[in-house]
């Protein structure tokens, strides 16, 4: 069942590996989501509020145009 | 498990609604008369008392099975929950209409009654339905 393509991309797995192979319930609870929201974003089936994705962002110690992309 | 409590419970949900509902109309709808009857009520009541029993055993065999996670909604969650009740309101305006239409076409109450409560049914049907659809399709 796929949604209507996205416009915005992200690097989640890739961050998430090169942070000690960092959980996706790790990164969940950090960020304070569900488990289920962070697959989803990492799969581009939900995009997360500004708050939430700076908060990805924050985790990782990255900016947030390196998490997020938008391709227009 | 890539699914959330909230999108399991929904399941419960759909799955009981149609199954007990389904099972009261069933049974009531052949038997039409003018009026409800008191037999019907019971039925009613019964069956009610049986899905409150079934959700709770639901949301607790949910919660066991997600004993790591955090059962409370999110915001992604939440948004879901909103798609979903949107959907029910229009069939729920839908089912009012329908049950005033009964009201002027037909005697007694039971044609009123049973409109308005199928579609109460029908609109939670839709809730679940469209909540489940937004959770494995994304948005």
């Amino acid at each position: 069942m796929g949604k209507a393509e996205s416009h915005i991309t992200n690097n989640l797995r890739a961050l998430r590996f090169n942070h000690g192979e960092m959980t996706q319930l790790e990164l969940a609870e950090k960020v304070g989501v569900t488990r289920q929201t962070i697959y989803a974003i990492e799969k581009n089936k939900y995009s997360p509020s500004l708050e939430v994705a700076f908060r990805i962002a924050m985790v990782f110690e990255v900016p947030l145009e390196e998490v997020f992309k938008f391709k227009a | 498990m890539n699914n959330s409590f909230k999108e399991n419970f929904q399941w419960v949900t759909l799955i009981s609604v149609t199954a007990i509902y389904g099972y009261y109309f069933a049974k009531v709808i052949p038997t039409a008369g003018p009026d409800i009857t008191v037999d019907q009520i019971a039925l009613f009541g019964v069956l009610v008392a049986l899905l409150v029993v079934v959700h709770i055993i639901g949301a607790m065999v949910l919660i066991a099975a997600a004993r790591f996670q955090d059962p409370t909604p999110d915001e992604r969650d939440k948004l879901v929950n909103l798609m979903g009740r949107s959907s029910a309101s229009w069939m729920l305006a839908v089912g009012i209409f329908a049950g005033m239409a009964a009201a002027w076409f037909t005697e007694g109450n039971f044609w009123v009654m049973h409109v308005l409560l199928a579609s109460l049914v029908l609109s939670q049907l839709v809730e679940s339905a469209t909540q489940i659809f937004h959770y494995r399709r994304g948005f």
